[in-house]
């Protein structure tokens, strides 16, 4: 911990409701995890505290893992009486209810701790703090929020601690950080930047790395490449502009920025519906173009062609643009070259390579050149030395001490081996692949293994085989050609060298792989903000341990070593990855200036929620059941799976009692009689063409006297049906295909169903509370027990049964039993025509096994074909 | 009423309403306002009423007279007319008044969109529910990507590009973890959703 991370989180420890915001790439995960064990310990003493809960809300699965392990491999958490556990999905009802009631510390998600919470399992009183992860995503009616409230409600005294790594999130729209701040019921706010006096000190240390700027003259053909995408934005937004249903007002610059597609979205959501296919598509293919500008830069030029040609194939708007057919010809010239009648293969290599491969070159001789043992491997030895003032809480010798547990070693560590590390941090998934086969295969092989994809790809729609016998050609020399690892063992100057090259992505795990990895040189392929702070402040670190290392004098007459840690950044001049990395500086920058005047400015206590009491019921209804009904709390049944929607809370937060409840029929049961079954407009389009709505209407018909169908729109996109573009084209006809025909011909075959059309959540609250009137309460256990063929058996695999159900000759009434004799969804193809046929009967298992293997390759274009084939049949 | 199955059967007072002179394909026949207590017969037994929320803010009482007397049909449907800026207070009147009289709601934002309405619901009198249940006329290539992109991450292009990549929804569920990767706009959190969908067992233990 660096002493600017332990202010903060003494700072945010002082307050029981306070939001700490850090810059990006500060280091929020320490400070999460020592707020996290402080507050544990904090309860550890009071003694009958022993069955306290503490929860972290919002953290998504793959970092709730890497937190629960930082912690587990953190010494100072193993005094503590219980462990950070983790409440993944395949925990069950049981599971969880008796885990809650040890007590201890949990990441939970919220979708599972709100019908907890509901029905009783946890009890709001037994928990003593929430800490709220990533505040700034905390949305409106999420279930986050959800839980908040339903903790606030009932327990005033446990503390509410948020914490975000994103000041720009906050100044995205108006009053966000107000906002955020009410959902959670928090008060004081932190915030921590990178120019705070602390982190500009603790930063500024005397170790530094070298760093090596490199920057990148953009090809030439990149460059025009980058141009004629630009223009191709610029000309689809012009025709965009001409929507008269839109106002935009854009310039090419924004177009770029990474943000672009959050704002257009914001712009559209509202006129979507009175948009004309045409601009429909248009923004489509924005976004498609956007993603282009990226993957130019990232990926290798066969890469890029690939993607560019599976773009063309969806024919956008600007196909046959100037500029759409020179970057054709400028993207294909990058990979092969037709030079007099015969095809020659010109890979371009990506200009980045040869800078990676040059680091992990330079890496090796460097710490060949080391005369004395590298520091790393000092700091590999256990270090068992007292000190006497160090040993407290806060101590970074035992984090020393810990590395040596942590670090495993990738091969039995042979004297005299020396390891060169190398880290580079690569921007995304694909392009650490194209890296990673760098560096194990050599430039060569990487692109024609590339290649060779690229042209089996699209050998499968030739027809002549010519392409797919290139793409043979290509992998025969593929296997001639001597792999050149730049990992291998070898020799250099007398020594042995086993070269250690990692790559990881600039993400928040970054920070914990640099320390287990303890890198000689750092290569950052693309600038980016996380990426260059998490190395601050993993230097910040690295110093700081040298120093104390060097007070303590391990042995007399031992030289302190100086570790040596390079870093290259590369970046393109005069590219949108760089325009982008400014402007990330920049508009953080300006959020958090943004943020400390609100602070200075603003100040403003936040009410503890109350408990809504339910509107007085009119007298339309009910008569002599009023009195009575004022007693009791009107009460609805909420289907389990229903609480990823807003709705539960938006009834709970109108004062009707929420009981979540696993229903095979419908979504809310209202009463006895009243069952809603709620429909996004989405879910509505879907379900009235899978047939799946026509199968719960039966159910909800034959189960409810009243059934009730809720068409839910969403509030951000306006409250119509269909475009008026769509109604004003209409045909006379009007087929069954269609959302109109389908609906009416559901009114005419379910005459007992009721429709309700909902504006907005608070709408459907309102009326809800309207239709119990006078009725009674619902009955959950009645509800759960009917006995639908829907009905799903509780911990499968619900997203496996999502897609098994879509697939064509599976019924309801078969389903379970194919899931049963398949066992994965994967096995299903393995089941022979007969074998179906015993589980589904013979026409639904013809039906099934002809999808299942039919093939969906879209037919071979000619003008868009690669020209291989021709040029090398000559 | 015998005529309704050849004709849409339309009040008088409905002679100025709008929404009829957007009903182009269907004969409409007019019958004395007395003789008819619904204001629209889309069929011999199905009575459609007729209220734009406009209406209703300035005569709230008229639409539970008019389902009083509706009398019974077999479909009794609400057809609503939503012509205001703010529809929240009297959609909600609409609404419980339709629930309580025991009609179904429709909604419609134009008067073509009405029309297009009592037109299909005339047209559809005696068609089965075979459209409702699904699943029938679609090609093969459609449905293929209707059934991927209901894998949770995995939009229509994802769907296209996997479609492209492995030919059949066979060769994407046997696809291994590198095979997806390869595929252009899949990454490793798409490889992962797609992995536990196709590979986890639909019954864990």
């Amino acid at each position: 911990m660096l002493p600017y991370q332990l202010g903060a989180v003494e700072n945010w420890l002082r307050s029981r409701a306070c939001l700490v915001v850090l810059g990006r790439g500060l280091g929020t995960q320490k400070v999460l995890l020592e707020a996290f064990r402080r507050a544990l310990a904090a309860g550890q003493t009071d003694g009958q505290h022993s069955q306290r809960v503490l929860v972290l809300l919002n953290t998504p699965q793959e970092e709730a893992e890497l937190l629960a392990k930082r912690a587990s491999a953190d010494p100072l958490w193993s005094g503590l009486r219980a462990n950070l556990t983790v409440i993944g999905p395949d925990f069950s009802v049981e599971d969880r209810a008796n885990a809650f009631a040890r007590g201890g510390a949990f990441i939970a998600n919220a979708r599972i701790l709100v019908p907890d919470l509901l029905s009783g399992r946890v009890l709001p009183e037994t928990i003593d703090g929430i800490f709220v992860n990533h505040a700034h995503g905390v949305a409106e009616l999420s279930a986050d929020a959800f839980v908040l409230r339903l903790f606030r409600l009932k327990n005033q005294r446990g503390f509410v601690r948020a914490i975000s790594d994103m000041p720009d999130a906050f100044a995205r729209g108006q009053g966000q950080l107000e906002k955020v701040m009410q959902r959670c019921f928090i008060n004081d706010l932190e915030i921590w930047p990178r120019i705070r006096k602390e982190v500009q000190d603790c930063l500024s240390h005397d170790f530094q790395p070298e760093v090596r700027q490199i920057n990148l003259e953009l090809p030439r053909q990149v460059q025009q490449i980058q141009r004629h995408i630009l223009n191709i934005v610029q000309g689809t937004l012009g025709e965009l502009k001409k929507d008269p249903n839109l106002e935009l007002n854009f310039q090419v610059r924004d177009s770029v920025a990474a943000a672009f597609e959050a704002e257009l979205r914001q712009i559209l959501d509202p006129a979507w519906q009175n948009l004309g296919p045409q601009a429909r598509r248009l923004v489509g293919d924005l976004g498609a173009v956007r993603r282009l500008l990226t993957e130019l830069l990232r990926g290798d030029a066969v890469e890029f062609l690939r993607l560019l040609e599976n773009l063309c194939d969806a024919s956008p708007v600007w196909l046959h643009s100037p500029d759409a057919q020179a970057l054709l010809a400028l993207a294909k010239d990058r990979v092969y070259e037709v030079q007099s009648g015969r095809c020659v293969r010109k890979l371009e290599p990506h200009a980045k390579w040869a800078k990676v491969l040059e680091a992990v070159d330079q890496t090796l001789s460097d710490v060949i050149q080391q005369p004395v043992a590298p520091p790393i491997e000092l700091k590999a030895e256990p270090v068992s030395v007292e000190v006497p003032g160090l040993g407290s809480d806060d101590s970074d010798l035992e984090m020393v001490a810990v590395h040596r547990v942590t670090k495993k070693p990738r091969t039995e560590p042979t004297d005299g081996v020396l390891e060169p590390r190398v880290l580079v941090i690569a921007p995304e998934d694909r392009s650490r692949l194209q890296v990673s086969a760098l560096l194990h295969r050599g430039v060569e092989a990487a692109l024609l293994d590339r290649l060779g994809a690229y042209l089996r790809d699209r050998g499968k729609r030739d027809r002549d085989g010519l392409v797919a016998r290139e793409a043979e050609a290509v992998a025969q020399e593929l296997q001639q050609l001597q792999p050149r690892s730049s990992l291998q063992m070898r020799e250099v100057a007398g020594r042995l060298c086993h070269p250690r090259v990692d790559v990881a992505e600039p993400d928040s795990e970054l920070e914990a792989r640099l320390e287990e990895m303890q890198p000689h040189t750092v290569v950052v392929l693309e600038p980016s903000l996380q990426a260059i702070r998490t190395l601050e402040v993993y230097c910040a670190n690295l110093g700081r341990k040298l120093n104390q290392l060097k007070t303590v004098k391990l042995e007399p007459g031992a030289q302190a070593p100086t570790p040596r840690l390079q870093v290259y950044l590369l970046a393109f001049e005069d590219s949108i990855e760089k325009y982008r990395y400014q402007q990330s500086l920049l508009q953080e920058s300006q959020a958090v200036d943004s943020i400390i005047r609100f602070r200075q400015h603003v100040t403003w206590k936040v009410d503890p929620p109350t408990e809504v009491a339910p509107p007085e019921p009119s007298s339309r209804r009910g008569g002599g059941a009023r009195a009575l009904q004022a007693m009791v709390k009107p009460r609805v049944v909420v289907d389990m799976r229903e609480f990823r929607s807003t709705l539960p809370f938006m009834l709970h937060l109108r004062g009707l009692a929420v009981e979540p409840v696993t229903i095979p029929v419908g979504d809310y049961v209202l009463s006895r009689d009243i069952c809603v079954e709620r429909k996004a407009i989405i879910d509505l389009v879907q379900s009235l063409a899978s047939g799946r709505l026509y199968q719960q209407a039966q159910n909800l018909c034959q189960y409810y006297s009243n059934p009730l169908l809720l068409v839910e729109f969403d509030p951000a996109k306006g409250f119509v049906l269909q475009s008026s573009y769509q109604i004003a084209r209409r045909e006379i006809e009007v087929g069954t295909r269609d959302l109109l025909g389908k609906l009416s011909l559901l009114v005419l075959h379910f005459p007992k169903l009721r429709l309700m059309w909902s504006p907005s959540p608070r709408f459907t609250a309102d009326v809800y509370l309207k239709l119990k009137e006078g009725r009674y309460q619902p009955d959950s256990k009645a509800a759960a027990q009917i006995d639908a063929e829907e009905a799903d058996v509780p911990h499968s695999n619900t997203a496996a049964f999502d897609v098994l159900r879509k697939l064509p000759g599976v019924t309801p009434r078969n389903m379970h039993a194919l899931a049963r004799k398949a066992g994965t969804l994967a096995a299903i193809p393995d089941l022979s025509l007969e074998e179906l046929a015993e589980v589904m009967g013979k026409p639904n298992a013809e039906q099934l096994h002809s999808f299942v293997h039919a093939s969906h390759l879209p037919a071979a274009t000619q003008d868009r074909g690669p020209e291989i084939p021709e040029h090398t049949a000559e | 009423m015998a005529r309704s199955s050849q004709a849409i059967v339309a009040r008088t007072r409905q002679q100025a309403n709008p929404v009829l002179s957007c009903i182009r394909s269907t004969l409409v026949e007019f019958v004395a306002d007395d003789t008819l207590s619904a204001d629209f017969l889309a069929g011999p037994d199905t009575a459609v009423l007729f209220i734009s929320l406009r209406f209703q803010r300035v005569h709230p009482e008229y639409l539970d007279r008019r389902i009083q007397g509706l009398g019974e049909w077999r479909n009794r449907i609400l057809l609503c007319r939503v012509d205001v800026e703010q529809p929240e207070e009297a959609l909600e009147q609409v609404t419980l008044a339709a629930f309580h009289g025991k009609l179904s709601l429709l909604l419609a934002w134009t008067d073509a969109e009405a029309a297009a309405y009592i037109e299909t619901l005339h047209r559809y009198q005696s068609k089965g529910a075979e459209a409702l249940m699904g699943r029938l006329n679609q090609d093969h290539h459609a449905r293929h990507l209707e059934v991927l992109t209901t894998i949770k991450g995995i939009n229509k292009t994802d769907a296209a590009a996997l479609s492209t990549c492995f030919g059949s929804f066979a060769g994407v569920a046997k696809a291994s973890s590198e095979d997806l990767q390869r595929c252009s706009g899949i990454g490793d959190k798409k490889v992962r959703q797609l992995s536990n969908v196709f590979h986890k067992p639909f019954f864990p233990r």
